[in-house]
């Protein structure tokens, strides 16, 4: 028998497993080991019932129209531009009423000579939570392999235009006003041709125009990534770590009001942090009037960065560290996916949650205020279920009106290592955690899948973007999901609740008109929501507020970004429109009326 | 006379017959061996060799032999058959035993015997430093799958002091809260090691800390409770079960865990990371600086025990203005992602992780690190001009 020192790639040894040696009469050393008699550990079944709570989603597939399936060439490789798929946009393309849905695709890589225009698919919203894929009419996206998206009316016409990431070029998609898109990247002073992923629109400067801050993630050679080889896989490779990467700036843009967006990363500061940015999130977390940018990094410390005063001109400087938000409470700098923001202990100000890679927690930042956050994973129950579970795209929303704010996570692993020993999970079924009060949150996963019609959840999916938004305008928030390897789905509401909610759109007259930055709160609650730019992973969600009311009426204190505040009492259950500085619009009742699908 | 002629004539015959069974019998062997595989062996070895092989050679050439058959128990029976004395065999033959016991998944025999092979005896024939490196490694190794960091820390000092350590050593002993313990294969290894010997409170406290780390948090707090219950005195054990608690945010739990069990000396790190923690709950800050700065002590990289002092500063309001404190944060965080970068054959990997070293102060980390790179740069120097460095040598 020879004796070499291994290579010493520490458990990484092959298991050597004879499991013939339990005769203790033959072990010739006795074991000076105390006696402990282990019993089966027993599973505690602590029950709890989620009667009245238990959030109900039905999948819509195929069978709604809903066809998108990304391509992102996957090969056997294991290329790390593989394996984050896209994101998922919710856009009222054209302005009907109903949100739509934008579906960002990949391509060959590199891009082969025969790839169509685009397989990015913008599917329009019908009634009863049917698609119709208005693409070829609608989208004139180049040849590309696109990943993320962002939605927000940047020249104020009243109809929301499109940013769209990739790896290589980013596209600006300008909404005509008739559904369609006019492609007018060159808009943009620089067409980022890094591999970006997740992007944001919001008023950074004040000025009342969108800006758009972009995540970038790692420098690669986008016609022939890197590839890491493993022979102890079947296939010969295994998916390279990022750390393999070097990171890259993020990129922001600010709007100059005539049509322009210049690339200002370097003015205010952004271009020193070469990171790895998956998600991105805006919001004035520490209410001083200026709203700050959280970036999610992939293995690094994330960013929190925050403006100079409102009166020196605009410089961000990372106070990630010092404000709580740049590692666990650990120290460790994890591997930062998607971002939900969002009141959940309902005390006034937005908290953060980040999902995270498997074998580890996601985690929840409580914004203390001021912009100082604490780590309240453990005490929030969200830590161990998400110890055996990959999580990317992300959203709170209160899907059952208890007026607590739930969570749902899309998750699936990045890399299939069910070669290993043992294996690890690569499809994964979804969460979602509903909000029980006391900053805790009670996993009704299972629960949600033990309904009739709970398959979504009941299947193993590779999650990515995420979505929320009123699809069928019927009060509840559904929710738009995008996979690899499976068709997008949509999850529709069914939540028997009752009529108790409104969903508010935000228009800025003064402000920027999507109303990102907003805020609302109810005069009698402490809780407040504001329309955050960003958010989940490489998606859009719809940007309108859905919150709980008393049933006879609440009144509403709503703060513009410009500063102006509105007051609204007695505002019930519905759909409404909020301008600024005026009074509420009622939507048009969806529920009766002309049949919009056949018009459309 | 003739009764006792007859007698005597009959034990004669009886002590004759004894000594040609037991001369044609040979010497006692190992359960599991037959006569016949030894004469084979025997034989084999005669063919090799100028002078008849004693037992213990034979043995060694047989468990070689049902090593490679796969038939390992026999295997290890064979060299645990060879004194401990033995000229040639008898230390190398416990750290052989070592490494079968392994794969029997019999990690405490496996431990104790790699232990006895490094306190080698003089008469046991000779043990080389590479020997030495591989029971080192297989110690490091279970200590690794079996969470016993502190231990594992004595080992990997050991490594160092007889310059036998490599990047992945250097690793582990300077950043050893660093490194991810909770590794799928880790926990997979340590169910087929409890799989031989359940019973093994060692195991079951890793496995309790596994459980934990796996999202199973109830079933680790089960099982550590009845451990607790069982070997209350435990450190280990009384860290395991706190850190299960933490997780689930119960410190009511946690306050009866510590209210028996004062600290001491013997605390592990991670002990006394959850006293601090405990400390910091309970507005104790200075306690919990003491608890922080204990593990600090020993374990300069651990960012947990620094961020636990940041928290403290930031919850006390005042504490001591260290202005050091955010960059070791910062920079420790840099580091953790990046270790996985710093391979063996890597110097620049290792220049960057001395500099970062330096940047906080780790200097005796940062000299080990800067060695390595050196070492790196050289070898690689030597392999890519054998020429060049052959013609030096002529010139000198």
């Amino acid at each position: 028998m020879n004796i070499t020192r291994s290579p010493f790639c520490l458990l990484m040894l092959p298991a050597l497993s004879i499991l013939n040696g339990c005769d203790q009469s033959r072990n010739p050393v006795e074991s000076d080991t105390a006696t402990f008699t282990a019993d089966v550990v027993v599973r505690s079944e602590k029950k709890q019932s989620f009667a009245g709570i238990l959030p109900r989603f039905e999948w819509k597939g195929t069978e709604c129209g809903l066809t998108f399936s990304r391509f992102d060439d996957i090969s056997r490789k294991r290329r790390i531009t593989e394996t984050n798929g896209g994101g998922v946009a919710l856009i009222d393309a054209d302005a009907d009423g109903f949100v739509d849905v934008f579906f960002p695709d990949g391509c060959r890589v590199p891009p082969g000579p025969q790839e169509p225009a685009t397989r990015s698919r913008l599917l329009r919203t019908l009634r009863s939570m049917a698609f119709a894929d208005r693409t070829d009419s609608a989208i004139p996206l180049p040849q590309g392999f696109y990943t993320g998206c962002a939605v927000g009316d940047c020249d104020g016409d009243g109809f929301d235009d499109l940013y769209v990431t990739a790896l290589g070029d980013n596209r600006f998609l300008r909404n005509n006003g008739d559904g369609t898109f006019s492609n007018q990247s060159t808009a943009f002073d620089d067409s980022v041709s890094e591999w970006s992923t997740s992007c944001a629109f919001a008023d950074l400067n004040g000025d009342g125009r969108l800006d758009l801050y972009v995540a970038n993630y790692l420098a690669v050679d986008r016609n022939d990534p890197k590839v890491c080889e493993n022979i102890a896989n079947p296939d010969g490779y295994e998916g390279c770590s990022p750390a393999e990467f070097d990171g890259v700036a993020d990129v922001l843009f600010l709007n100059t009001g005539d049509g322009r967006f210049t690339n200002e990363s370097s003015a205010v500061g952004i271009d020193r942090y070469q990171q790895k940015g998956l998600g991105v999130a805006i919001s004035d977390f520490d209410s001083d009037g200026r709203p700050e940018i959280v970036v999610a990094n992939d293995g690094e410390a994330n960013n929190d960065f925050v403006p100079s005063a409102v009166s020196a001109p605009l410089r961000y400087s990372d106070q990630a560290l010092e404000r709580g938000t740049a590692l666990s409470e650990k120290g460790f700098a994890q591997a930062s996916m998607g971002i939900a923001t969002g009141d959940y202990d309902n005390n006034g100000t937005t908290d953060i949650f980040l999902t995270h890679f498997l074998n580890d927690t996601n985690t929840l930042y409580s914004n203390r205020g001021a912009g100082l956050f604490e780590d309240s994973t453990r005490s929030s129950g969200l830590g161990a279920p998400s110890r055996q579970t990959l999580g990317f795209g992300t959203v709170f929303l209160d899907a059952n009106h208890d007026g607590h704010l739930d969570l749902f996570v899309a998750n699936g692993h990045v890399d299939d290592r069910r070669w290993m020993s043992p294996p690890q999970p690569y499809a994964m079924p979804a969460q979602m955690f509903v909000g029980i009060g006391d900053r805790a949150f009670a996993d009704v996963s299972k629960e949600i899948a033990d309904q009739p019609e709970g398959e979504y959840f009941r299947r193993n999916w590779l999650g990515r973007g995420v979505a929320s938004g009123d699809l069928d305008r019927d009060g509840r928030l559904d929710l738009a999901i995008s996979h690899q390897l499976e068709n997008a789905a949509v999850l529709h509401n069914i939540t028997p609740v009752r009529e108790n909610a409104i969903v508010l759109k935000a228009v800025g007259i003064q402000s920027n008109r999507t109303g990102i930055g907003v805020r609302l709160r109810q005069s009698q609650s402490k809780a407040r929501l504001e329309l955050c730019g960003g958010q989940s992973f490489q998606s859009a969600s719809c940007l309108e507020f859905h919150v709980v009311v008393n049933s006879d009426g609440s009144d509403l204190v709503i703060e513009w970004p410009s500063g102006q505040t509105d007051n609204h009492e007695g505002v019930g259950p519905g759909q409404w429109i909020a301008v600024e500085g005026r009074r509420l619009f009622r939507r048009p009742d969806f529920s009766s009326g002309s049949d919009l699908s056949s018009g459309r | 006379m003739n009764l006792n002629r007859r007698t005597a004539a009959f034990i004669a015959a009886i002590l004759v017959l004894m000594t040609v069974w037991k001369l044609s019998r040979g010497p006692s062997l190992p359960a599991g061996i037959s006569r016949r595989d030894y004469e084979i062996a025997r034989q084999r070895l005669g063919r090799t060799k100028q002078t008849p092989p004693d037992h213990g050679e034979i043995l060694f050439e047989l468990g070689e032999r049902l090593a490679e058959r796969k038939r390992t128990e026999d295997a290890r029976a064979c060299y645990l058959g060879i004194e401990e004395d033995h000229f040639e065999y008898g230390n190398r033959a416990r750290l052989l035993a070592g490494i079968l016991s392994l794969e029997l998944n019999q990690a405490r025999v496996a431990e104790t015997l790699f232990r006895k092979f490094l306190e080698a005896r003089p008469a046991g024939g000779p043990v080389s430093l590479s020997d030495q490196a591989t029971a080192l490694d297989w110690l490091i190794y279970l200590d690794s799958v079996e969470l016993r960091f502190e231990d594992r820390r004595r080992l990997l000092k050991q490594l160092h002091q007889l310059g036998l350590q490599r990047v992945s050593d250097s690793k582990m002993y300077y950043f050893p809260s660093l490194l991810i313990w909770n590794s799928t294969r880790a926990s997979h290894r340590l169910e087929e090691f409890l799989s031989a010997t359940p019973d093994d409170r060692v195991l079951l406290t890793a496995q309790g800390r596994y459980l934990m780390a796996s999202g199973q948090i109830q079933e680790a707090i089960d099982l550590l409770t009845r451990l607790h219950a069982a070997f209350s005195n435990e450190p280990e054990i009384q860290a395991a079960l706190v850190e299960s608690l933490y997780e689930q945010d119960d410190w009511k739990e946690i306050s009866k865990v510590f209210a028996a069990a004062s600290p001491t000396n013997s605390d592990s790190w991670l002990l006394s990371l959850m006293r601090g923690e405990f400390s910091i709950h309970e507005r104790r800050y200075s306690d919990a600086v003491t608890h922080f700065e204990r593990v600090i002590g020993d374990d300069p990289a651990n960012i947990t025990a620094w961020m636990g002092l940041l928290k403290v500063r930031q919850q006390n309001g005042s504490g001591e203005a260290d202005d050091s404190l955010p960059l070791k944060i910062r920079v420790l965080a840099e580091i953790r992602p990046a270790l996985s970068r710093v391979q063996e054959d890597d110097a620049d990997a290792c220049e960057w992780l001395a500099e970062q070293c330096r940047r906080i102060d780790l200097t005796e980390a940062a000299t080990t690190f800067q060695a390595h790179s050196a070492r790196i740069r050289q070898s690689r120097e030597l392999n890519s001009n054998p020429q060049e460095r052959a013609a030096g040598g002529q010139l000198e």
